[in-house]
């Protein structure tokens, strides 16, 4: 992939090659988007033997949201391991470079168009490192451009405009890729895992927040446990946000119950002072590229990740993706009358896994005002989640085996997790590193860990693993970078 | 002391139709402005529609003015290469009292001057806009009503008085008016022919030989400094949804108005010239001009209104709400009512009163006001250097191949997408911060550029925004803020 690397960062110049790849020939594959989907199906296709492939990502670096996503959680059911989102990211996309992927990073595709009478599906992009604008020719393309978010807007809530009220994966964005904190009240509109993992990533970096409204109660359990929960966040089912107030800066929020008809019963409603709201209410698969496109997969379109539809796991994306990977090129060859390398062992065994609907999940339609049994243990020991109970004379109950069992008894005597965070990076254009505690730290060092993570500054180059401080706040874990940030262009030198 | 020939009070649509007019001439032209930005008042939170002139009653100053500034907006969008569409306008009918309104309302617009309506019956209408309800049973057609962005023609009407040579003064609100010997208010400080001194809050005078007060809301507050107090005027709220891009295939094309409900107008649907579908407005009293917030029973009602005009408006695609403020006169009769352009005292032109079809009016009324001045002794002798027309920023996105490779070698952060859902990029922000009269907020480039007007309602664009900001204007991120009222998008680096 060196070669290819070099060429990419100082600008491929494809705006001026006629849209043709390498050898003045079509790509084989043109891959919209550079998350987990976009890098799991580059993956496949290059292991299925297509060279002409291109990676086209409108950040600076790869990863998709995963990069913002400082939490752990990811690969659980592939991998076995519970990677945070910049490790899961990066094990991708070193795999993709390792086999040779070209990726070209600060590039918007505008449109997608075909298939023209030679069966050539055209992509229109832009971008300083593309040299320009671009049309490019390929034989097929995989869109997998992700999701946008659900706005105050389209939910319709009545009010006023103020600066302060922003989708949840904005704020994780700002507060955890851009070092911006949008304020310290805060009100989470929406219990979904989004919602509750950016409340607790507020509360970790000192911010007060005053309430979680769960439409329903969405979201997985263990999340319930460790994002809120564990913070003793007030969280309340079946209210919604029926009005925004303040001009200029958010002041506050009416919240009230919702009734059967959608709407609000005003008389319980109550105000709560905030200068946050985090809408964090869906996702909408964002595929406005593809408008003007009546291409489908027997033409060579492929649409897989989060773009085809939200998924709860990136485990699903990441076994989606190399389908649709594996069929483009499938697609490629065929149309050539040659046959499609097989692919790697390790591929293989991820494509033929289950992943399973973690148990964990709370149902949709909790009555309002419900609220999680205060006792409840979710079993992180393995993916399947189990549910379970420590009695006054130590008995557990729920488990499926005998790893539940000392979990819920270790749970229920001095309960401990994983510190997930950032700290500042100098000599980087990244303003945050991820970091991670090699151990899990008792629950109640958290805050005192995430408070010595703001006195801590670390200079660039910084590889993954790499020990940022040993023995954080005293509890016999060290802090550890979850991401390669290189002193050069982008996140991790990701521009390729 | 400054002094200046004309000073204009507000710099709405009404104040930069004025100053635009003015700058033909030989004069020296000060508008002062209390916001840091262009039409931040009712100019900008609006629909964007220049009605035909059948609403207002026959032969009124709204009347007329709303005919005449249809005409004259024609010139206007074609020299200030503002974004326009010749929409045309239905005023449907569900009812027999209906078609007797759309008669009515036939007749009001002849008498006004608009010479090209029709009356045709709900198939004919169905024809012109295949989705309106089946339930619509009779239509006034009026071909020019037509449709455009409200902010981009005041800010174009502004630049190019400001490249003509007039100046414009933000944050400068007028606390009061003295006058000389001749306006009854005997300030001795004047210097000779300057009839008003004008004290500003931040504690400077302005001298002036003549006044126009166009300052929209706070216009009867200054016409009460020279003039007894007559019109009472109070803010009305409208609030609108903005829907998405609409397909073009299907998309809704017309203004469509509604007889049963003629208040103002009423709430109708008007395509945008950018392809969105606009629904709004509703009419309440508030109690200040600054209460722009939406209420829930408004935006229903926009809703419903919407559903009975298209039946089959997909309302999951609304994308934002938002709510702006008229001046509305209350002590005069409905039937009565009009807009007031006046000589409040000598050389003292005041327009009170001013809400919709003001957008239209606003070319008519400028002249109007102009000519007011006249009569009280102001010289309109034309000035050669005056130029017309005022070049547009074209997005990069929107330009010519050759062009963008050219933007491209000159500063390749063109090619850096920091608003995909409207195409913007980070060259085009760099642009408009070097036009003469920038933004120097994140609403004022959202005006400029629509950054954060997109179906993601700046979930994507306004942390980049804030960064790209901050740096051009060399300042902290923190120091960024939302609009006209503050807000700061970033209170502190988390770390």
């Amino acid at each position: 992939m060196a070669e290819a690397a070099r060429q990419t960062s100082g600008g491929l110049r494809l705006a001026a090659s006629g849209g043709l790849g390498p050898a003045g020939e079509p790509f084989d594959l043109i891959v919209v988007g550079g998350g987990p989907a976009g890098l799991a199906a580059a993956v496949a296709a290059l292991e299925s033997g297509l060279t002409r492939v291109l990676l086209l990502e409108r950040e600076d670096f790869l990863g998709g949201v995963l990069p913002q996503c400082v939490h752990d959680g990811f690969g659980l059911h592939l991998h076995g391991v519970s990677y945070t989102g910049p490790e899961y990211a990066q094990l991708w996309r070193e795999r993709a470079e390792a086999l040779g992927a070209v990726a070209v990073t600060g590039t918007t595709v505008l449109a997608i168009a075909g298939p023209r009478e030679d069966r050539l599906l055209v992509v229109e992009a832009v971008g300083t490192r593309l040299g320009g604008r671009a049309t490019l020719l390929s034989r097929s393309v995989v869109v997998a451009t992700g999701c946008r978010e659900r706005t105050r807007g389209q939910l319709g809530v009545p009010g006023t405009r103020p600066a302060g009220v922003l989708t949840a994966g904005t704020a994780q964005y700002m507060v955890n890729v851009k070092n911006q904190l949008p304020g310290d009240k805060v009100v989470v509109l929406g219990s979904g895992d989004i919602g509750l993992i950016m409340a607790r990533r507020f509360k970790l970096e000192g911010a007060d927040v005053r309430l979680v409204l769960g439409e329903e109660a969405t979201g997985l359990l263990r999340n319930h446990i460790r994002c809120v929960r564990d913070f003793d966040i007030p969280i309340r089912y079946g209210w919604g946000v029926a009005y925004i107030h303040g001009y200029g800066r958010l002041k506050g929020v009416t919240v009230a119950p919702m009734d059967s008809s959608g709407g609000f019963d005003m008389t319980r409603r109550v105000y709560v002072r905030c200068n946050v709201l985090l809408i964090a209410t869906g996702l909408i698969p964002e595929r406005e590229i593809l408008a003007g496109c009546s291409a489908g997969p027997s033409e060579g379109l492929f649409v897989c990740g989060n773009a085809s539809s939200p998924h709860d796991l990136v485990d699903q994306v990441t076994q989606e993706s190399l389908a649709a990977g594996r069929r483009a090129a499938e697609m490629v060859c065929a149309a050539a009358g040659t046959q499609p390398q097989s692919l790697s062992e390790q591929t293989l065994s991820l494509l033929e896994m289950t992943v399973t609907e973690p148990k964990g999940r709370a149902d949709a339609g909790m009555p309002a005002g419900f609220e999680w049994a205060a006792d409840a243990i979710v079993c992180t020991a393995c993916p399947t989640g189990c549910i379970m109970r420590v009695d006054e004379r130590g008995r557990v109950s729920g488990n499926a085996c005998k790893l539940g069992r000392q979990f819920a008894r270790a749970e229920s005597s001095n309960p401990v997790r994983l510190f997930t965070g950032t700290v500042r990076v100098e000599g980087a254009d990244a303003r945050l590193l991820p970091v991670k505690t090699t151990a899990e730290v008792p629950r109640a060092k958290l805050m005192d860990v995430a408070r010595a993570c703001r006195r801590i500054h670390v200079q660039a180059p910084v590889a993954l693993g790499q020990v940022v401080r040993t023995d954080i706040a005293g509890t016999g874990a060290d802090l550890v970078a979850t991401q390669t940030i290189g002193s050069a262009l982008g996140l991790s030198g990701s521009g390729f | 002391m400054e002094t200046t020939d004309v000073v204009i009070i507000g710099a709405g649509v009404l104040g930069c139709a004025v100053a635009r007019e003015l700058s033909r001439y030989r004069l020296s032209v000060t508008v002062l402005e209390r916001a840091h930005d262009v039409g931040e008042g009712s100019s900008k939170a609006n629909s964007g529609v220049l009605h035909a002139g059948f609403h207002p009653r026959g032969g009124s100053l709204k009347g007329r003015s709303c005919v005449e500034g249809n005409a004259l907006m024609r010139t206007l969008v074609r020299e200030l290469q503002v974004p326009f569409v010749e929409s045309g306008g239905l005023m449907v009918a569900f009812h027999d009292d209906g078609v007797e309104k759309l008669r009515k309302k036939a007749s009001q617009g002849r008498q006004n001057g608009v010479t090209d309506l029709s009356l045709v019956d709900g198939d004919a209408a169905r024809v012109l806009e295949p989705r309106l309800s089946s339930k619509v049973i009779a239509a006034l057609v009026a071909p020019t009503t037509a449709v455009v962005t409200p902010f981009h023609l005041v800010l174009a009407m502004a630049q190019n008085a400001a490249v003509n040579g007039v100046r414009f003064r933000f944050s400068a609100q007028v606390e009061r008016v003295e006058g000389n010997a001749d306006t009854g208010l005997g300030s001795a400080l004047l210097p000779a022919g300057h009839r008003y001194l004008l004290h500003l809050t931040d504690g400077s005078r302005l001298a002036a030989r003549f006044v126009a007060n166009m300052a929209g809301d706070d216009a009867q507050r200054l016409d009460s400094l020279v003039h007894p107090a007559d019109y009472e005027i109070q803010p009305r709220l409208g609030e609108f949804l903005v829907f998405d891009k609409q397909d073009p295939a299907d998309a809704v094309t017309h203004v469509i108005y509604q007889a049963e409900e003629t208040d103002e107008g009423g709430t109708l649907l008007a395509p945008t010239v950018e392809g969105n579908l606009l629904a709004g407005p509703t009419a309440r009293n508030v109690s200040g001009f600054d209460v722009t917030a939406s209420s829930a029973d408004g935006l229903e009602h926009v809703r419903r209104v919407a559903l009975k005009l298209i039946p089959d408006l997909d309302v999951s695609t609304v994308i934002a709400n938002f709510a702006g403020v008229r001046a509305n006169i209350t002590n005069v009769a409905k039937e009565q009512k009009d807009f007031v352009v006046r000589a409040s005292a000598e050389g003292f032109v005041s327009a009170l009163g001013i809400k919709n079809p003001g957008l239209t009016a606003s070319p008519a009324l400028a002249l109007l006001a102009i000519d007011e001045l006249r009569k009280q002794g102001l010289r309109l002798e034309l000035d050669p250097a005056f130029d017309p027309v005022r070049p547009a920023h074209v997005p990069f996105l929107k330009r010519p191949a050759a062009d963008q490779e050219r933007l491209l070698q000159e500063d390749p952060t063109h090619g850096h997408v920091i608003c995909r859902c409207e195409g913007v990029t980070e060259g085009d922000v760099r642009a408009v911060l070097r036009e003469s009269l920038p933004p120097h907020t994140i609403d004022g480039v959202k005006k400029r550029l629509r950054t954060g007007m997109g179906r993601c309602q700046g979930a994507f664009c306004t942390p980049r925004l804030v960064a790209t900001m901050a740096a051009l204007l060399d300042v902290p991120e923190t120091a960024i803020v939302s609009g006209e009222r503050g807000g700061h998008y970033v209170t502190r680096m988390a770390k």
